[in-house]
């Protein structure tokens, strides 16, 4: 579903302001500073952030190879772990019922087993490859406009959040209102009849 | 600027109505829109088309899908105040074709194909595909935000409701 593959999706953006000077360079540190990491050997379950397009699990930017033509060309990549909920409760009840014989008890107060809970968790995290999902971005700079190719609505707004931490810019995505208020060309008094359209109903009278 | 959301939630209908007036344009022009004195395009509508009951408190949807979706059914969902909430379309431009869908609320492109482009065998290969890519997919957008411009133009003017309004309103009852 990305920017070469045969079938994809594609949500618009407008880039509000710029970035510093020199242009390169900064946008070269974001993506730097904002580089997705493993979480393979964590007991994280989420992580999010930059990649490179073409080597999206050697993610590097130390030279110019995210700029293509007037293009900047990235992807945004999230890694997730998910641990089956059955075995979290298989391995639980292991651990739960290995704590009462090493203790001799027969309950367990609340906080054990919460902490039994994520402990069990956590082991199981660290089992398991975290599976990456990979969106690219194609943002042209001069025109401030950006393409984000993906339709999920919960991936473009951690893409929007992550944008704006990195760049300091906010996105307007690009629907038929903010597409007609700002990429339409109206001049000021056009916009505001924008601004008062109602719904008239266009198939019945 | 207003929140996007509360921006989304009030003009949620105007994606709806540009959808509903481009498959109105694709039938009026037999699929053949001029985009300027140079430019003609085919535009035709795909395999489906969502339509929705846009003011209504109990929301209602219906959706007609094929390969050959018969047209009609969504023609008497429009008898019934609906309108198109999103919809498949073919465009064809010289020899090259695209085909997409588009949603009237998010106005995101889904199962967006480009005609085809040559493989990438060589990592020099990369530069000159990515830059294929991007002019397909922009060829496509822009035939869209032309005719997203000249929609909204009406929209905001008497032209809409002096001649818009009254030819789909016949184009609904019958035809064009």
């Amino acid at each position: 579903m990305g920017l070469l593959s045969s079938s994809s999706a594609v949500v618009r953006y407008r880039v509000e302001g710029s970035v510093p000077d020199p242009f390169i360079d900064t946008t070269r540190d974001s993506l730097k500073r904002d580089t997705i990491q493993e979480i393979d050997k964590d007991p994280c379950e989420k992580v999010c952030g930059w990649t490179s397009f073409q080597t999206p699990f050697a993610p590097q930017f130390d030279d110019s190879s995210f700029m293509v033509g007037e293009y900047l060309v990235f992807s945004f990549r999230v890694d997730t772990k998910k641990v089956p909920s059955k075995v979290v409760k298989k391995n639980y009840e292991i651990e739960t019922a290995r704590r009462l014989a090493d203790t001799g008890r027969e309950y367990l107060s609340k906080n054990e087993k919460k902490e039994i809970k994520e402990r069990v968790k956590n082991v199981l995290l660290l089992r398991i490859p975290a599976t990456p999902n990979q969106y690219d971005v194609v943002w042209h700079y001069e025109h401030a406009w950006l393409w984000f190719f993906s339709s999920s609505k919960s991936v473009s707004e951690e893409f929007e959040s992550l944008f704006l931490q990195s760049f300091g810019l906010r996105l307007i995505r690009m629907f038929p209102f903010t597409l007609g208020d700002l990429s339409a060309g109206l001049s000021e008094d056009d916009r505001d009849r924008l601004q008062k359209i109602t719904y008239t109903g266009l198939t019945s009278s | 600027m207003l929140d996007i959301s509360i921006l989304l939630k009030r003009y949620r209908f105007l994606g709806f109505e540009f959808l509903t007036w481009l498959w109105f344009l694709t039938e009026k022009t037999g699929g053949s829109i001029e985009l300027s004195d140079q430019d003609t395009v085919s535009l035709v509508p795909g395999d489906k088309v969502v339509m929705e009951l846009v003011d209504s408190a109990k929301p209602e949807t219906v959706t007609i899908l094929g390969e050959d979706a018969d047209l009609k059914e969504a023609r008497i969902s429009l008898k019934k105040r609906m309108l198109v909430r999103e919809m498949n379309f073919r465009l064809k431009i010289n020899d090259n074709e695209w085909s997409f869908g588009l949603n009237g609320e998010s106005f995101t492109f889904s199962s967006f194909k480009t005609p085809k482009t040559g493989k990438v065998e060589k990592k020099d290969d990369f530069e000159g595909a990515i830059l294929e890519k991007i002019f397909l997919y922009e060829e496509c957008i822009n035939v869209i935000d032309t005719l997203f411009k000249r929609f909204i133009k009406q929209r905001i003017s008497d032209e809409w409701t002096m001649r818009q309004i009254p030819a789909i309103r016949k184009w609904i009852t019958s035809g064009i």
